[in-house]
C-alpha cells in the first residue's frame, strides 16, 4: 500500500517527534468506513517513525471503548492519552491531515512531555478554576492554514482542565453536525457547558483568535 | 492529501537581541530574513499565524520563477526552509508596540516579550479587504467569506457570488467552481483587471457565469446567506437573486494596526510609504510587501523588497564601517 506520508515528510516528522521525552498512547475509535481506514494507515506510518508512539485501535462497537468518554456519531475519533494512560481530553474528529497535523504531532509533543505553553501563567490560572464541564469544539477544514491555532488553544485548554475537552472536527466528514451548528467558515469555535446531563451552548466565534481573546471567550461561558 | 509540519518547530527560545527583527513570515519577511543572515546580522522573524502567510491560502502558484506551477503551501514551506537553514530564529507572537529610541530599535509582543534591534523590518502584510455593505458583518461566517480554501467546501453543489474582478477574485472563482455548482463573478467594471491567464480560465468554465458593471447593495438571509441585492450600475437596475454564499476579493487592507500612525506616511488607502530602499520615514525601520504603497502586490514584488530592505539595513545601520560612499560628488558642476 502506498504510504500516506511521502519520504521528506517522514523524515521531518521524525526530527519533530524528537522532543518527546515520555512514551505517548494514541488511541483511534474507529467503524468500517473510508475516513476510518486512512487514519489506521496515518497513525500506523506514524508509529514507525518514534517507538515512543504506541496506537491501540478499537471498534466503535467494542465493550472497549466504554471507558472513554467520546462522540460515538464521530467516528474515526482519536484521543492521545500519556504512558500512564491519563486522559487529557485531547478529541480528534475526523482525519487531522493537511495543516491539522501539524497540531497532532504539537499535541503528541505537549502529552509527552506534560506541557502546555500556550497560556501566560496569568491565564493558566483562569483557566484551571473552571470548574464546570466544558467542551471546546473546533471546527476546521484541512485546507485552512489558520485553523490550527483555534485547535490546539481548545487543547491546550484541556490539558490544563480535566473539566475541559478540547474537540478538532473535520467539518467536512461531518457535515451534518457542522450544519446543525451553522458553521460556513472556519475555524468556528463552540464553547459548551454541562447543565442537568445535557450540553448547553454558551458562546460561539469564528477565527483564531489571540491568547487573550480565546481566554476571555472561554471564561465568558461560565460566567 | 498533504500533511503540513511547518506550524510545530516554532522556536519559543528566542534572544532578547538581534541585528534585524522582521515582522510576518510571509515572502518579504523570509526573503528580508535571507538577506540579513547572508549579510552576517542576526535576524528574528515574527509571525502571528502561519509561515508563508497568504501563500497559505494560494492553491496553486504559477508565476514565482523557477516553480512552473507549485502550492501555496509548499512554497511557504520551502521558504521557511530556507530561512532556517541559514540560521533565521521564528517567533509565534503578535507584535504590539514599535519604540524607536535612535540607533536601538524596540518591538513589543502581546505575551510581553521586548526585543531589542538595530533595524526593524516591517512585513506585516494585508487582511482582506470588506465590501462595507449591509448584512457583510451580520452574515460574516454565515455565508459571507474571505478564504475560498478555508470555506470553500460548504458550498458544495450550491450557489455562490464572486465579488472583484482582480486576479484573487478570478483564482479562486475557478478553484470554487470545482466545488460549487454555480460561481457568479460580479465585477462593477465591463472586464476583468485579472491576468489574461486566469481570464481566459475562467472563461472557459462552464459554472462560471458574469455580472458586469454589477456591485453588491445589500447581503441578506434569515439565519445565512439566502440572497444579494445586486445593482447594474450601467442600467440602473436593483434586483435580489438567490445566494448560498458571497466570497470577497475587492484588494487589501494593510495591516499597521501595531503602528503609531504619527510617525509614518501612508498612502490614501492606508499603505505604508517608504523610499527606495524600502524605509519608512523613521530611519531604520522598513515596509516591505504587501503593507508598502506599490503598483504590484505579488510573491516576487514581495521577495524583492525583502532583499532590498535587508541588504540597506545592513550597509547602513549594521556594518556601519563598510558603508559606500553616498556623498559628496556633486554631477551638476
Amino acid at each position: 500500500m502506498e504510504k500516506l506520508m511521502d519520504k521528506e515528510t517522514q523524515n521531518k516528522v521524525k526530527e519533530i517527534l524528537e522532543e518527546l521525552t515520555e512514551p505517548v498512547q494514541i488511541l483511534l475509535i474507529k467503524n468500517d468506513g473510508e475516513y476510518s481506514e486512512i487514519v489506521e494507515q496515518l497513525l500506523g506510518e506514524l508509529k514507525e517513525l518514534d517507538e515512543r508512539i504506541k496506537v491501540d485501535i478499537y471498534h466503535s462497537d467494542s465493550e472497549e471503548v466504554n471507558k472513554y468518554d467520546i462522540e460515538k456519531d464521530l467516528i474515526p475519533a482519536i484521543l492521545i492519552l500519556d504512558s500512564e494512560g491519563n486522559d487529557y481530553g485531547i478529541r480528534y474528529y475526523g482525519i487531522p491531515s493537511g495543516y491539522e497535523f501539524t497540531t497532532l504531532l504539537q499535541n503528541i509533543i505537549a502529552v509527552s512531555n506534560n506541557s502546555v505553553n500556550s497560556f501566560s501563567d496569568e491565564n493558566k490560572e483562569k483557566l484551571s478554576q473552571i470548574d464546570k464541564k466544558m467542551r471546546i469544539r473546533v471546527f476546521v477544514t484541512p485546507t485552512c492554514p489558520y485553523c490550527p491555532r483555534a485547535v490546539f488553544a481548545a487543547h491546550q485548554a484541556a490539558m490544563l482542565n480535566p473539566n475541559i475537552t478540547g474537540e478538532m472536527i473535520e467539518a467536512n466528514e461531518f457535515d451534518r453536525i457542522s450544519f446543525e451548528y451553522g458553521v460556513s467558515s472556519v475555524p468556528h469555535t463552540v464553547i459548551e457547558v454541562k447543565e442537568n446531563e445535557d450540553w448547553v451552548k454558551k458562546g460561539e466565534f469564528v477565527g483564531a483568535y489571540p491568547e487573550n481573546s480565546f481566554v476571555e471567550e472561554v471564561l465568558k461561558a461560565v460566567e | 492529501m498533504f500533511f503540513n509540519v511547518e506550524g510545530v518547530n516554532k522556536k519559543s527560545e528566542i534572544k532578547q537581541e538581534y541585528d534585524i527583527v522582521i515582522i510576518g513570515g510571509g515572502p518579504a519577511g523570509i526573503s528580508a530574513a535571507i538577506y540579513a543572515l547572508q549579510g552576517g546580522a542576526s535576524a528574528l522573524v515574527i509571525e502571528k499565524a502561519i509561515e508563508g502567510g497568504q501563500m497559505n491560502l494560494t492553491d496553486i502558484i504559477e508565476n514565482y520563477p523557477g516553480f512552473k506551477t507549485i502550492k501555496g503551501e509548499e512554497l511557504s514551506t520551502l521558504m521557511k526552509e530556507h530561512a532556517v537553514h541559514f540560521g533565521a530564529d521564528f517567533y509565534d507572537g503578535k507584535v504590539v508596540e514599535l519604540k524607536d529610541e535612535g540607533s536601538n530599535k524596540m518591538v513589543v509582543m502581546g505575551d510581553g516579550k521586548a526585543i531589542k534591534s538595530k533595524a526593524i523590518i516591517i512585513a506585516s502584510g494585508s487582511n482582506p479587504r470588506k465590501l462595507g455593505v449591509k448584512g457583510e458583518e451580520e452574515f460574516s461566517s454565515r455565508g459571507v467569506s474571505y478564504c475560498a480554501s478555508c470555506d470553500g467546501h460548504f458550498f458544495k453543489n450550491k450557489k455562490v457570488a464572486v465579488v472583484g474582478g482582480g486576479n484573487t477574485a478570478v483564482e479562486e472563482a475557478v478553484y470554487l467552481s470545482n466545488i460549487a455548482k454555480e460561481v457568479y463573478i460580479i465585477h462593477r467594471r465591463e472586464k476583468l483587471r485579472a491576468d489574461k491567464l486566469y481570464q481566459d480560465r475562467a472563461f472557459s468554465r462552464n459554472n462560471i457565469k458574469f455580472k458586469w458593471n454589477s456591485v453588491v447593495e445589500e447581503i441578506k438571509g434569515k439565519d445565512k446567506v439566502e440572497s444579494l441585492v445586486i445593482k447594474n450600475l450601467k442600467s440602473g437596475e436593483v434586483y435580489e437573486e438567490p445566494f448560498d454564499g458571497v466570497f470577497v476579493f475587492i484588494g487589501l487592507v494593510p495591516e499597521t494596526s501595531f503602528l503609531n500612525t504619527d510617525l509614518f506616511d501612508f498612502d490614501e488607502y492606508g499603505f505604508l510609504i517608504t523610499d527606495e530602499n524600502m524605509e519608512t520615514k523613521v530611519k531604520g525601520i522598513y515596509a516591505v510587501g504587501d503593507v508598502r504603497k506599490k503598483e504590484l502586490r505579488q510573491i516576487v514584488t514581495a521577495v524583492s523588497d525583502g532583499a532590498i530592505a535587508a541588504s540597506h539595513a545592513i550597509r547602513e545601520y549594521i556594518n556601519e564601517d563598510q558603508a559606500p560612499s553616498t556623498q559628496s560628488i556633486d554631477l551638476t558642476k
